[in-house]
């Protein structure tokens, strides 16, 4: 069995709108091993939700996907109908929100819910569970920090802080067990000591289920206490992956190199100003000729201005979408 | 050092504010007697959870809330109980800057309208001055002139957030209140805007109330800092001090979580419901004694300009104290 859970080649994604296509995601290569935290940073429009949406076909009707190859745990997803990614989705794979409220039938208790996946999971596992289903759901709250557990499961979800809610989330993945996670910016909404005990419990969660968590984010903070790797998105393509601590020490991308000082600089508490990345996303459909982050860029030259790099390779699965990288890697 | 003159642009003194709570009869206090000055050319951060009383403190001082006591006095005048109409001539000094910028503009309205709206309501401009005005004020936040014909939703998060700066400058107040301001932008867009919040406060010498959960984004901007724990304002002092030298065990929990080899802090475990008599900390705090839950403690200078309400932090406070917990010394 190969560790590769998630392989994912050439995947394209955008919108019809107006008898046009506007293109969102523009050829994202992604593997993803079984157990890692793979964190995906970016901006807002940057395709990073729209990434992680597009691995679960979770995008609307007028959105187009294309993708060379995308293989879920040997399983070909591009042939799959939708019943099969529907089970699949229900057992193995799963999503969580920003906004934990949007995730809850508001008309039911929290102990609905962790009934109801935990009868999903037993089927989808082809097992049965002699214990009382009440009795699994005050463990399962009581491992995410939920004091009350027994009162809590008698609650609606609207009678439940944000905080709350996205712990008794993770307690229903948890239930469910499933193999990949996907998480869109789960910790945004929530103040810091909140953000960072539910971070706490995802590096708890990844540890008991094994399950490889796509963690997007636009925090650099957060992927890096959280991730094993990062991918870096820009404009729909990923400028720059690697190991966490490479990203960090050593940003190879113009773009990462900004978002790390910044970063960094409110981090160690630095005065002065701030450096900035002036400037704003290109608009996808007047997209520049050559480097998308060319406009941007204080470093581009003139090969940047007419020509789109590929990612460069360099060591420990180490890419970089830029033409500064591959000479710097070029003995001279 | 950062300058820190000691006359209050607003005092607040024992403000109150409290909410219908459930059920239905009770009261929920969103402030509980928080007294704080606002110095002129300070930025002030409030930091604290979601639910502290930040916003409803922010809001208090702009009276889009009437306090339930207490006084706010600007200009040797309490505004905290003032009706509409008196509040007006006040209206002009104070400003605030919302955490959404798309929600904080028409939708059917160009940039160029928005901006005239305030000048125009307090007899500022003259008509034929505005496109003059709104060239000067856009550029002011580096936004270029064109963007006055454009709507609201072809401006991007953080160039309307920009937009919303340049509308609360444009009446020259003497204080902005700024509410998350930052929070809801781009990694790569917020270094800008928290640029421009320190270089207009330095040229235009107003106040700003900085209202943040981001505790690195205040240590960046701030001068000084209030720590608000469920409506009580629990440690105020310079930035670099509380910072540094927390006095308050709650501060201390929430600056642990700046350090990431700290991994305690994140400990669910750790955090309790407050106590609401007694210091509203007591059930959460690792040091607390007998005399928290009888007597709540009171805001006090224990280092020159940093007050801490804390029974123990006297301990503590002076350099190389180190705390006892409260099994040791009640044992």
């Amino acid at each position: 069995m190969s560790d590769v859970l998630v392989d994912i080649r050439q995947l394209t994604a955008g919108f019809r709108s107006q008898g046009r296509t506007l293109g969102i995601v523009r050829g994202v290569d992604l593997t993803i091993e079984r157990g890692e935290v793979l964190g995906i940073i970016g901006e807002s429009g940057s395709g990073k939700t729209v990434t992680g949406l597009a691995l679960l076909r979770l995008l609307p009707e007028n959105a187009e996907v294309q993708a060379e190859r995308m293989v879920f745990d040997g399983q070909d997803l591009l042939t799959l109908d939708d019943d099969g990614f529907g089970a699949l989705r229900g057992a193995r794979l799963a999503m969580i929100f920003q906004d934990p409220v949007a995730s809850f039938n508001p008309a039911k208790r929290i102990g609905w819910h962790l009934h109801t996946i935990f009868t999903r999971a037993d089927e989808a596992k082809a097992r049965s569970v002699a214990t009382p289903w009440r009795e699994r759901a005050r463990a399962i709250l009581h491992d995410v920090g939920i004091t009350r557990a027994e009162e809590t499961i008698d609650l609606f979800p609207h009678q439940l802080s944000g905080g709350m809610l996205q712990r008794v989330l993770i307690a229903l993945i948890l239930a469910l067990e499933p193999d990949l996670i996907v998480a869109d910016e789960p910790t945004t909404n929530l103040d810091k000591l909140v953000e960072r005990q539910v971070l706490r419990l995802f590096r708890d969660l990844q540890r008991r289920l094994s399950a490889a968590i796509v963690f997007i984010t636009h925090d650099m903070a957060t992927a890096a206490s959280l991730c094993d790797r990062i991918a870096v998105m820009y404009a729909g393509q990923i400028v720059e992956i690697g190991r966490t601590r490479d990203v960090f020490e050593a940003p190879s991308h113009p773009y990462t190199q900004g978002l790390v000082r910044t970063s960094l600089a409110l981090a160690r508490g630095e005065g002065g100003r701030l450096a900035e990345i002036a400037g704003e996303l290109p608009n996808p459909s007047q997209l520049p000729p050559g480097c998308l982050f060319e406009p941007r860029c204080d470093k581009a030259f003139g090969r940047c201005r007419v020509e789109r790099p590929e990612p460069f390779p360099g060591r420990h699965g180490r890419a970089v979408r830029c033409f500064l990288a591959e000479m710097e890697q070029e003995p001279s | 050092m950062k300058p820190t003159p000691s006359a209050a642009l607003v005092a607040i003194r024992d403000l109150s504010l409290s909410f219908p709570g459930k059920p239905a009869g009770t009261w929920f206090k969103a402030l509980d007697e928080v007294s704080l000055d606002i110095r002129p050319r300070e930025i002030l951060g409030l930091v604290g959870e979601s639910g502290s009383g930040k916003t409803t403190l922010g809001k208090a001082i702009l009276r889009l809330h009437r306090p339930s006591s207490g006084s706010i006095t600007i200009d040797g005048r309490d505004i905290a109980q003032l009706g509409e109409r008196q509040l007006k001539p006040f209206r002009r000094d104070l400003q605030m800057i919302f955490q959404d910028p798309a929600a904080s503009f028409n939708p059917r309205r160009t940039i160029g309208q928005a901006l005239s709206q305030p000048l125009l309501t307090q007899r500022l401009a003259r008509r034929a001055e505005l496109p003059e005005r709104i060239e000067t004020l856009l550029r002011r936040v580096g936004l270029p002139a064109r963007f006055s014909s454009s709507f609201p939703h072809e401006l991007s998060g953080g160039q309307l957030q920009r937009v919303a700066i340049a509308r609360a400058l444009a009446l020259a107040p003497a204080l902005i209140v700024a509410d998350e301001a930052v929070s809801k932008l781009d990694v790569s867009v917020r270094a800008g805007v928290l640029n421009l919040f320190k270089d207009i406060q330095a040229e235009t010498g107003l106040s700003m109330l900085f209202i943040t959960h981001d505790l690195e984004v205040a240590r960046f901007l701030c001068h000084r800092i209030g720590v608000l724990y469920h409506g009580r304002l629990v440690e105020i002092g310079p930035a670099a001090e509380v910072f540094s030298r927390p006095l308050h065990p709650y501060t201390k929990l929430l600056l642990g979580t700046l350090d990431a080899a700290d991994d305690d802090s994140g400990d669910i475990r750790r955090m309790q419901s407050v106590s609401n008599s007694g210091c509203r900390y007591l059930n959460t705090c690792p040091l607390a004694i007998d005399l928290c839950r009888e007597r709540r403690p009171e805001l006090e200078a224990l280092r020159t300009g940093h007050l801490v309400a804390c029974h123990r932090a006297g301990e503590w406070a002076a350099p190389g104290a180190v705390p006892r917990r409260a099994e040791q010394t009640s044992a």
